[in-house]
Formats: structure tokens, C-alpha cells, sequence
């Protein structure tokens, strides 16, 4: 089309298509002067010598690694990220086919150097080919894209975890571009996302192609004001903004690479490479020194990416974007319980009837109690505790009353920021243990790969919540000499939500994995079950000298085991605990009673009283005392250090 | 100006953006998603799987987007307040807030911070303005009861 227009398009179609014949076939029609093709196979021979395919610079912009048995491979799977058929497996083939693309003599916005700006930005430095020989080319298309991308600043954002989503229960990351002079209207930004593109929605299949990498990843520039309605409104997650000091040079190198990637596609793997492992070599490329990507192996969860990245750069204040409830709860804290009341009946309530109520109240006192009635209602829509109709009827009303006072100093302030992630502990917990039960005492190793239970520390994770994965316990009993798996735990998670009238949510936990049974009569090690439980109930919250979080759950309980009679249980029953906690300490009570209705019925009871002290950041002390069935008790003592994960 | 401004512009586009049918709230799939103001077409358009064909750099627009995955400059007023409706409707009925202020600048206004002067900007502006003569939704805030506020308690 466009050559069309560039060779006068009033011809006839048969004489424009002839026309048209020496643009689609660039590089064959127009041959290179014998000067110019000495120069190209100079370069070549040049590029020989160096070696420059094995620089790291080169590696990095095309994402090669090294294969477990040799050879070298991208990981990017779409052909039009490369240059050369053979790009994706051959380095050196990749970059000849650059050296070659210098010479292109084409459309300028098909120029490979167009759609490889940073690609040519490296080649040139490294070729160090002089800018009158070789000047920069003209690329519109990226030009206008680059113009609309005015930015002086890059943060790296964290949306923090989101347990109703299993692919996000670790959190998310994204990098934000800052519009130069676009302090006030933060919502206009771009952000860069990396993101899986998948058709199914949950379910067996979506988690095994996402374990084996068959969704494509890819890169996309989203508005901002997208991903805020999607994880503070949709979602009512926090967003934590921290500001990465590039400097022009930096962001220049980032969002011409940025553009590479639109033609990128990457097999997106959920626990190496994902959304929060693929923004790292994109900074590396960006800044050389940072050097992330290679910290990174078996496990990536985006709150560890996100530490990774910040400590790389100088300290800088985050800015901190509260959930959607966590904005509601902050206002309604302002208010008196009367008023409370007020925005409870305007929200769920007769709304007619309290808006009649309030006329003669003052602007002032009426002004925010309208606000936060429209806020919460908004929260109520976005938790689907109202459909669209009920949202728009009940909105628009105390709007309009809303309006009609006019300015009012409603709300003035910010809500105070919580401790980010930075003063959170490491992923990762080792842990060693004595433990002491009847037959004697025991000794006790523990790895768990993320993140946290009740007991740890939740200071910049989520509170009162329990998300293990991974977590293995081996102990070796001293009078059997024996080495056993007393715990092989798949995951856990646990979501306590203190009961609040406006919020109404109930606390659930799921948990799977392999654990000893030893209330069937055998003993530990040799009573090994796989165990697999869910349950639903609520929680209550004290806030007094000491915390405390009551909370009774409904579970459901299966177990299958050689240990069982006929090999398996399937019942009920129920859980409840104490959660308390002061300062550094946290305690936890809990005892669960459960019966069995098929398979083996002899039922369980048992519990666990357990407290921890943190020692720092990165250590804690936990004694635990824990029972099961009517004989087996056990008392232990453990030490436990957090880490970077492997 | 720019409570007054945003007020009359959300209240009136709205109900042209939402008559149309288009989706503007971004590109790509997501933006067929927005069409539908159901829940969990919302939700779906904007978890993280959907709009990972709303990529850049290679030849792929939609009515909303240019070939470079961005929102049409001629459409990011639209695109801004369908997707932002809601917050923003609650924020012109307050007078104040972040997403009336990105949409002041969407406009071409400089964004205001201190809050004092934003009080006598607004009264002067109001004497000077007409009237909305757009079409609104009925069920809307009336703008024009904005100005009588002079008994506001700061």
C-alpha cells in the first residue's frame, strides 16, 4: 500500500502490483555497490574475529542461554524476533544477519535497525561504525511511538498478593513509564506488562500448561488507569510504586528494547518465568550493572523480584495506592458512629428515607457520609455484592445530593502507609528443630520455598493469612535411628478475615500434602497419609493490649494411607483457633476435632499451641507443642532463618 | 474550572460513549470485553490473561488503538472515561479528586494541588459559564446546582 502511494497510485492495478515488485523483494532488487559489499563482508570478518556474539550484550538482547547439553537456545519463540532463520538456535548466524540488515536499502519503516532499535543502538557501539557511514535511520513508526512515550521517570509496581486468584497469589509486578511534566494526572501513564496470554480460565489444564509453559507470554503497554481499576478496584488489592533512578540514557535503552518485545513471544512458565522473572532481563538490558535475571533459578515470585530490583537501586520513598476497602475503611474510621450508621442505611438500607432523614443536617457533616456511601457501594459492586442496576440506582441519587453542597474538606489527609514489602522477610524459610516426644527425642529439618504461615511475620506480606507452598520436614528419631518425612506439604492456604459488618466475608483455608498419622497407632514415620483439607468459617477480631484473632471453621477432611483402615477416611468436623499477637511475639491456639464417615471412622483429635518470636528481619524462634489422637503428644523447639530462594 | 469542566464532560459524554457501540476502554480483546457492562466481562477483560494480545510494535490495531498498541490519541478522552466512569462521576459530584484531575489535564488544564484556591476558581468560573446545553442522563447529578455552595464549611 504504502509503496503504492510512493510510485503514483492513479495507475492500473496490474501496472501498480508490477510497481510494487521491487519493494517486496528489498534486498535481492537492490544490490549493493561492490564498495558497499567489500565494507559488509569487512564487518562480517570484523564481527568474526571479535566474537562478538559471545558478548554479553549481544546474549542479553536476544535472550540466549546456555542448553543443559550443550548448544544455545532463545527461549523466544516467535520467528519475527530474529533476523536469520537460524537466529533462535545460532548466535553468530543471528548476528551476521544484523551486520547484513545495515545495508538494507528499503522502506524506512521495515528497516531491520527499525524494528531492532536497540538491537542496532549495541551493533553500532560495537562495531563502532562511524555515524556519517552509517546514520541513524528513520523509523517513523517508532518515532511516533517513542514521542507518545515522553518519559522521565520508571517504576517498578507490585500488586500485592491476591488470594482468590491462584496465578496471582503471589503478587504481580509491571513497570510504570512516567509522562514527563504528568505529576498530578498519574493515571495517564503507560505501564510495561508481561502477561500469559491464555484461553481457558482455571481448571486442571490451565495450571498444567501453565506449568510447562504452553501459554505464550507477551509484552504489552497498558494505560495505568487499567491496571488500577484491575487489582485496587477489581481485584482490592494495594499497589506499591517504587521508583527505579534511571537516567535518560537508561530509559532511552529500555523502551527501545521495549519495542523489540512487541515481537517477542516467550513460553510463560508460573513459577520460573513469569510475569515478574521476564521484566528483569528487560532491566538488565536497560541498566548493564543491575544484573537480576541470573539471581533467579528454580522459584520466582514477584515479591522477591520486586526486593531484588528496589535493592539495586538507591533508596527511594514508595508510593503506596491502598485497596479499594482499605480506602473505605480509612474514611470510615473518620467518622462518628452516627454517621456510620447513616451511610450503612444509604448503602443497603432505605435510602430514600435516610436521605430525607438528612436534609437538615449540616453540609459539612452530611458532605462525607454521602462520599463514603457512594464509595462503599462502589466496593460492594466490585466485590459482586450488588449487580450494575443496583450499583447505578443506588449511586446516582447520593451523588446528585452530593453535588448540590458543593466543595467540602471532606476526608482531608492520606491513610498512613503500612510497611512494604522491603521490611518483609526473604521467601524462603530453613529451619532447624529439637523436638521431644514419648519415645524420646527427635531431630528435625525444615525447608519451605514461600511464603508464610500464621505464625511468621506477615509485616509486608498479607495479615493474618497463611500461603505455604512447598514446605518439607525431615526428622530423624534417635532410639529407631530412623529418617522419615514427618511433612511434605504441597500448600497451604489460609485466609482469616476479621468479621466487619460492612465487609461480611467469611475466612476459609485449603491444605494438601503428605503428614504422619500417628493417631491410627503407629508411630511416626511409619503412619505416612496423604491429607487433603478445606474449610470455611469465620473470624472475630480483639484489638487490646494483646491482638487477638478468634476464628471456627467447618472442614472437610480426606486422607489416604496404607495406615488407614481400608486404605482411607472421608469426613468432617471442625477447627477453631486463637491467633494472638504483640509486638514482636505471635501466638497460635488451635484444636480440631474431626469424623469420619467412610472408610476408616475412627475420628481425629488434635490441636497445637504454638508461639514465635522474631529475632530480626530475617530469624525467628518458635516453640510448639501439638497433640494428636489420645496417646501422641509432642513438644519442639525450632530455629528458623528466612532466605533468598535457590 | 476544571471541577465544572470535568463535571460537565463526564456527565455528558457518558451517555454518548456508552450509546456508542464501541468498546474504548483499551485495545485489543479487552476492549470487546468493555462493551458489555457486565461484571465479570470486566473482570475478564482485564485479568492479566486477555490483554496479552494488546501487544506493540507489530501490526495489530483495533478501532480503539493504533498498529503500536496504544489508544488513539483521538480517542483517549473516550477511552479514559468509560473505562474510569464511575470514579469519575464520584469524583465531579465531590469537586476533588485524582481521576477529575487527570481528565482536567486530559483536557488540556494544568492540574491544581492547593486546595484553597480551587474554591474561588470554581465560583468565578460558574458565574461566567453557561448553562450545560449537553445531553445528560437523567438520573445524573445536576451540574447546575454545583454553584450554590456558598454556605460550604471548609
Amino acid at each position: 500500500m504504502k509503496a503504492a502511494e510512493r510510485t503514483g497510485a492513479s495507475t492500473s492495478p496490474v501496472r501498480s502490483l508490477f510497481l510494487l515488485l521491487p519493494f517486496l523483494f528489498p534486498l535481492c532488487a537492490s544490490a549493493l555497490t561492490p564498495q558497499r559489499e567489500l565494507r559488509r563482508l569487512a564487518l562480517r570478518e570484523a564481527a568474526l574475529e571479535a566474537e562478538l556474539w559471545e558478548a554479553t550484550g549481544w546474549r542479553r538482547l536476544l535472550y540466549y542461554e546456555d542448553g543443559l547439553f550443550g548448544g544455545t537456545q532463545s527461549p523466544c519463540n516467535n520467528p519475527k524476533f530474529f533476523l536469520s532463520r537460524w537466529g533462535r538456535i545460532n548466535p553468530r548466524l543471528e548476528l551476521e544477519a544484523a551486520i547484513d540488515g545495515l545495508f538494507y536499502e528499503g522502506v524506512a519503516d521495515e528497516a531491520p535497525a527499525c524494528a531492532f532499535p536497540e538491537r542496532y543502538r549495541w551493533l553500532r557501539a560495537a562495531l563502532r561504525l562511524p555515524a556519517e557511514e552509517f546514520p541513524a535511520p528513520v523509523c517513523p513508526k517508532y518515532e511516533s511511538w517513542r514521542s507518545r512515550l515522553d518519559i522521565d521517570k520508571v517504576s517498578l509496581l507490585f500488586a500485592a498478593g491476591y488470594l482468590n486468584n491462584p496465578s496471582t497469589l503471589y503478587g504481580h509486578t509491571f513497570l510504570r513509564l512516567h509522562t514527563r511534566g504528568g505529576a498530578g494526572a498519574d493515571l495517564l501513564d503507560y505501564t510495561i506488562n508481561y502477561a500469559a496470554t491464555t484461553d481457558d480460565r482455571g481448571g486442571l489444564l490451565y495450571a498444567l500448561k501453565g506449568l510447562v509453559g504452553a501459554y505464550p507470554g507477551q509484552f504489552s503497554t497498558i494505560p495505568y488507569y487499567l491496571k488500577i481499576q484491575e487489582y485496587r478496584n477489581i481485584e482490592n488489592r494495594d499497589l506499591w510504586e517504587f521508583p527505579l533512578n534511571f537516567t535518560d540514557e537508561e530509559i532511552d535503552r529500555l523502551l527501545r528494547h521495549a519495542w523489540e518485545l512487541g515481537k517477542a513471544s516467550f513460553p510463560y512458565l508460573f513459577f520460573t518465568r513469569n510475569c515478574s522473572w521476564q521484566l528483569l532481563p528487560l532491566l538488565d538490558i536497560a541498566k548493564p550493572e543491575l544484573d537480576l535475571a541470573r539471581r533467579f533459578h528454580f522459584w520466582v515470585i514477584p515479591s522477591d523480584t520486586a526486593r531484588a530490583v528496589i535493592a539495586a537501586s538507591p533508596a527511594a520513598e514508595p508510593v503506596w495506592r491502598p485497596s479499594l476497602w482499605k480506602t473505605v475503611e480509612w474514611k470510615r474510621a473518620q467518622l462518628s458512629p452516627a454517621q456510620r450508621d447513616s451511610v450503612l442505611e444509604l448503602a443497603r438500607g432505605d435510602q430514600e428515607a435516610e436521605l430525607a432523614r438528612l436534609a437538615p443536617v449540616h453540609p459539612a457533616l452530611k458532605a462525607p457520609v454521602l462520599e463514603l456511601a457512594a464509595d462503599y457501594l462502589n466496593w460492594r459492586y466490585h466485590a459482586r455484592k450488588i449487580d450494575q442496576k443496583e450499583l447505578d440506582g443506588r449511586t446516582d441519587p447520593l451523588l446528585a445530593a452530593r453535588a448540590a453542597l458543593g466543595p467540602q474538606n471532606t476526608f482531608p489527609g492520606v491513610p498512613a502507609r503500612p510497611a512494604s514489602i522491603m521490611a518483609s522477610h526473604e521467601s524462603t524459610r530453613l529451619g532447624v528443630g529439637l523436638v521431644s516426644h514419648e519415645k524420646g527425642p527427635a531431630y528435625e529439618l525444615q525447608a519451605r520455598f514461600a511464603l508464610q504461615d500464621l505464625l511468621d511475620d506477615p509485616e509486608g506480606y498479607l495479615p493474618d493469612a497463611a500461603l505455604e507452598m512447598g514446605s518439607l520436614k525431615l526428622r530423624y528419631d534417635k532410639n529407631e535411628s530412623r529418617l522419615f518425612v514427618q511433612q511434605a506439604r504441597l500448600a497451604q492456604v489460609m485466609s482469616l478475615n476479621p468479621w466487619d459488618d460492612w465487609v461480611r466475608r467469611q475466612s476459609w483455608g485449603i491444605a494438601a500434602g503428605i503428614e504422619q498419622a500417628p493417631e491410627t497407632g503407629r508411630e511416626a514415620g511409619r503412619s505416612t497419609v496423604w491429607a487433603m483439607n478445606a474449610g470455611a468459617g469465620l473470624a472475630a477480631e480483639w484489638d487490646g493490649p494483646v491482638r487477638q484473632l478468634w476464628y471456627a471453621m467447618a472442614e472437610a477432611d480426606t486422607a489416604f494411607g496404607g495406615v488407614l483402615r481400608e486404605n482411607w477416611r472421608l469426613g468432617g468436623g471442625l477447627k477453631a483457633g486463637l491467633l494472638a499477637s504483640r509486638g514482636a511475639f505471635r501466638g497460635l491456639l488451635e484444636a480440631r476435632y474431626l469424623g469420619y464417615a467412610f472408610g476408616d471412622s475412627r475420628p481425629l483429635w488434635a490441636g497445637t499451641a504454638a508461639a514465635s518470636l522474631k529475632l530480626s528481619r530475617g530469624d525467628s524462634l518458635r516453640a510448639e507443642f501439638a497433640w494428636r489422637g489420645d496417646d501422641y503428644r509432642e513438644l519442639g523447639l525450632y530455629f528458623h532463618h528466612f532466605v533468598f530462594p535457590p | 474550572m476544571k471541577k465544572i469542566l470535568a463535571t460537565v464532560i463526564a456527565l455528558s459524554f457518558s451517555s454518548a460513549a456508552f450509546a456508542a457501540d464501541y468498546g474504548s476502554a483499551g485495545c485489543g480483546l479487552g476492549s470487546l470485553a468493555f462493551q458489555k457492562n457486565d461484571m465479570t466481562q470486566i473482570l475478564a477483560a482485564t485479568t492479566n490473561g486477555t490483554f496479552g494480545s494488546q501487544t506493540f510494535g507489530i501490526t495489530f490495531g483495533t478501532s480503539n488503538c493504533n498498529a503500536e498498541g496504544m489508544v488513539k490519541l483521538s480517542m483517549a478522552r473516550e477511552s479514559f472515561i468509560e473505562a474510569n466512569y464511575k470514579d469519575l462521576s464520584r469524583d465531579a459530584a465531590a469537586g476533588k479528586g485524582e481521576y477529575v484531575n487527570s481528565l482536567a489535564v486530559l483536557y488540556g488544564y494544568t492540574p491544581q494541588r492547593t486546595p484553597g484556591s480551587s474554591r474561588s476558581c470554581c465560583r468565578r468560573t460558574i458565574r461566567r459559564s453557561s448553562p450545560p446545553t449537553t445531553r445528560r442522563p437523567p438520573s445524573a447529578p445536576s451540574t447546575s446546582s454545583f454553584p450554590l455552595s456558598d454556605n460550604g464549611v471548609a
